[in-house]
């Protein structure tokens, strides 16, 4: 089922390279199952390696060149030049395969990841086709790590390939060992004994028989084994069983009287053979699958017909993509732009699949706004229509009403603020009222909303000189002086404030009649509406002690003049004035 | 094996359609805000309009009855000189038939060019403009109440509103005379001529 689904959406299109001593098979993955296969024998002329059946057809395979001339590898690339450049994924199956068990101290992360790698250098030399597998650890002692240290010793046969891989700008993806990849189908036949024997026989290759203990592998052997139907097959197979047996009890990986199960991979008239020959015993226990079988259970939808099982490594292989084990860096260089192309493919789509689809988004918004636009242009003419109609029965003017009703308020606040010297001259006037010896020179007058305003255009006036007010003593009533020296906080529109001069006429040289006048005119002001501040500005005589006063006591004080002046500020507005 | 040289060729295609991608992305965006901005726009100059049309819609009374209060004020202010165009030859003439009427020892006048004015309190002016005017009498009274009858004969017959904003007021002699012709009091008074119109064309009544 989840072979299934990964298939259904699995669009990736890849290859196998299947390689052995004398041949090169390919497998081709489309559309997430294998189609076909082609396999060039190196010096000789090309062949199936094997046909299954798909949907009751045969399938289709790749036809390179022609004519016998070219070479194997001249076909190769060929056939690389002419197909599409998918990834390959490349699994060998050579003889020239070593398989060391070592252990080591258990380390974890870059630490394990040197120690591999002094171990490689140390142990395995001459190739750079090296891969190391952590198995578990030991049991007893210091619990040192297990590990299955392998290495292609003959590198040679892979440089044409992965020279032609390289001119040819093919990406790829790792190159595989076909016994660690076979450790993948132990699950897939039940295989949970101690000690397995996987026994596969390949067209490309010949018999492979690998070890596993608990299922980790430990050692496999490719014996050669004669065409097909040239010999009685199984017992060409029994035979090379006993070998290998023999091989495990000379390395000591089996004990002799071990237990040892024999699972092995045929079809048709073999497989019946094989049934027939081998005999369960207690160091031997047989299980014989059909390829078939094993084959539908791993996806691959046409039937083998076949012995062999190349086809089902090339299943395993494309279809769950191990990490690479024997590539070097160089070797997988285009697969590594290959993922960055597909990488910028994918990410430009997925740039252009969303700006359309935000861009989309917007272009609705936008022609909803549209819409709305046009329904609130249609409504704005309705309503200026019936305005219009309204409208008929009121008279033209030249400013829109609600400005009418603006502009008459506007001149009610500046009438409200409109000012003329008469209203303080006629409280002046009432003042004076009784004061007969008082003339009054000059009045210097102006209008302000700062009750503080200069008459003369300077400064604004300061508070009276608490000096002169002490000076004066009694002569100045106790109100006044407080009024001089606390002025009320503004409580008016705006103010008229005015300097007044004038004069004692007739003056007898009284100056203390005089000072007492000008107090009370002060007073008489005071008490007047609206009145605000009346402030003495000049006396008739400076007494105060910081002023010079100088005179002679026997001159004719008729002849000198007794001369005042006053500030006067009077509220106006807010109910009050 | 020697270690192979990248070869950045082989993503020149994938850079190129990844440079369409994003150019034509980067297009749609553009182009997709651009629209949707400029409906926007339109929408909300729309809106706008249908909100303004139904809200004068629906003061169409409230407009009447602003009508019905405040026209006619506005109308006399408008005929007075206060709203419109101010009219400096009335107030000559005024000034002059003053003088005469009032038969004033001395009168003399300097009317400065309009400005903007900007009153110490507060005002909406409401989109209107405000603009004064300031005139200068010097006058030689007889008595202060001839200054008094000179007011009030600019507020009678001048067209416009004013508001005085300072008075000087100095005696002539010690000793207040009887000729008719001699003055007793220099007045010198500054009067800020106010007018009101509006932007442009300002207020025109036909």
């Amino acid at each position: 089922m989840t072979s299934s689904l990964r298939s259904r959406f699995d669009f990736v299109d890849r290859r196998a390279v299947y390689v052995t001593g004398d041949k090169v098979a390919v497998y081709h993955w489309r559309n997430g199952a294998l189609t076909d296969s082609l396999v060039f024998d190196i010096g000789g002329e090309r062949q199936s390696a094997f046909e299954w059946q798909e949907q009751g057809g045969v399938a289709e395979n790749f036809t390179v060149g022609s004519g016998a001339s070219e070479t194997a590898l001249g076909e190769f690339d060929h056939y690389l030049k002419t197909v599409p450049n998918t990834p390959v994924y490349m699994l060998v199956d050579v003889v020239e395969e070593e398989y060391r068990q070592d252990t080591m101290p258990h380390v974890i992360g870059a630490d394990r990841r040197a120690l591999i790698e002094r171990k490689l250098t140390r142990l395995i030399r001459g190739t750079p086709y090296h891969h190391a597998v952590v198995q578990g650890r030991e049991t007893e002692g210091r619990r040192d790590d297990r590990v299955l240290l392998t290495a292609l010793t003959n590198p040679d046969l892979l440089a044409p390939l992965i020279d032609l891989f390289g001119r040819n700008k093919v990406p790829l993806a790792g190159i595989y060992s076909l016994p660690i990849l076979s450790g993948q189908l132990l699950p897939k036949l039940g295989a949970k004994d101690a000690n397995v024997l996987l026994v596969t026989m390949h067209g490309a290759s010949g018999l492979r028989q690998t070890f596993f203990r608990d299922q980790e592998l430990k050692v496999s052997r490719l014996a050669k084994m004669p065409r097909l139907g040239t010999v009685p097959y199984a017992a060409h197979v029994l035979g090379e069983l006993d070998k290998v047996r023999r091989y495990l009890n000379s390395l000591r990986l089996i004990a002799r009287d071990a237990p040892l199960s024999v699972y092995i991979l045929s079809s048709g008239d073999l497989l019946a053979d094989l049934k027939e020959q081998c005999r369960d015993s207690d160091q031997l226990r047989y299980v014989l699958t059909d390829i078939a079988d094993l084959g539908r259970r791993l996806g691959i939808s046409g039937a083998l017909t076949t012995p062999y099982s190349d086809a089902l490594f090339a299943q395993l292989l494309l279809q769950n993509r191990p990490k690479n084990q024997y590539a070097t860096r160089g070797d997988t260089s285009y697969y590594g732009l290959y993922r960055s192309r597909a990488a910028l493919m994918g990410i430009a789509g997925l740039m252009l699949l969303s700006s359309s689809v935000w861009s989309g988004f917007q272009f609705i918004e936008g022609v909803s706004l549209r819409q709305q636009a046009l329904d609130a242009s249609q409504k704005a003419k309705f309503y200026e229509a019936r305005y219009e109609i309204a409208r008929q029965h009121l008279p033209t003017t030249p400013v829109p009403p609600e400005s009418i009703a603006r502009a008459v308020e506007l001149v009610d606040t500046f009438g409200q603020y409109k000012a003329t010297p008469l209203d303080l001259l006629l409280e002046v006037s009432k003042a004076l009222q009784g004061f007969d010896t008082v003339q009054i020179d000059r009045i210097d007058w102006l209008a302000s909303t700062n009750p503080e305003a200069s008459v003369q255009g300077g400064k604004d006036v300061a508070p009276q000189d608490p000096g002169l007010v002490q000076q004066l003593g009694n002569l100045i009533a106790p109100r006044a002086q407080q009024a001089a020296a606390n002025p009320s906080p503004a409580a008016y529109r705006y103010y008229h404030i005015a300097e007044i001069g004038g004069r004692i006429d007739p003056f007898t040289g009284d100056f203390r009649a005089a000072l007492d006048t000008v107090n009370r005119l002060a007073e008489s002001l005071r008490v007047r509406t609206g009145m605000q501040q009346v402030r003495v500005l000049a006396l008739p005589l400076d007494i105060s002690s910081s002023a010079k006063l100088q005179g002679s006591a026997d001159e004719e004080t008729k002849a000198q003049e007794a001369k005042f002046s006053l500030r006067v500020v009077m509220g106006v507005g807010n109910g009050q004035g | 094996m020697a270690k192979a040289k990248t070869d950045w060729g082989f993503l020149r295609g994938a850079l190129g359609v990844f440079a369409i991608c994003v150019l034509i992305s980067a297009g749609l965006i553009a182009g997709s805000l651009y629209f949707r901005a400029s409906m926007e726009s339109d929408f909300k100059r729309h809106q706008a309009a249908f909100q303004t049309a139904s809200r004068r819609y629906l003061s169409v009374d409230e407009e009447e009855r602003m009508i019905r209060e405040h026209y006619p004020q506005f109308v006399e202010w408008y005929n007075r000189g206060v709203l419109g165009r101010e009219n400096r030859l009335n107030w000559l003439e005024v000034i002059r038939y003053a003088g005469q009427h009032i038969r004033m020892p001395e009168l003399r006048y300097q009317i400065e060019s309009q400005a903007p004015y900007s009153p110490p309190f507060p005002v909406q002016a409401a989109g209107y403009n405000i603009h004064a005017s300031i005139m200068k009498l010097e006058m030689g009274l007889l008595h202060e109440y001839d200054l008094a009858s000179m007011l009030d004969e600019l507020n009678r017959r001048a067209a416009g509103l004013y508001s005085v904003d300072r008075c000087l007021l100095t005696r002539t002699q010690k000793q207040i005379g009887s000729d008719a012709s001699q003055k007793n009091i220099n007045a010198a008074c500054e009067l800020r001529w106010l007018t009101i119109n509006t932007p442009g064309e300002g207020i025109v009544l036909k």
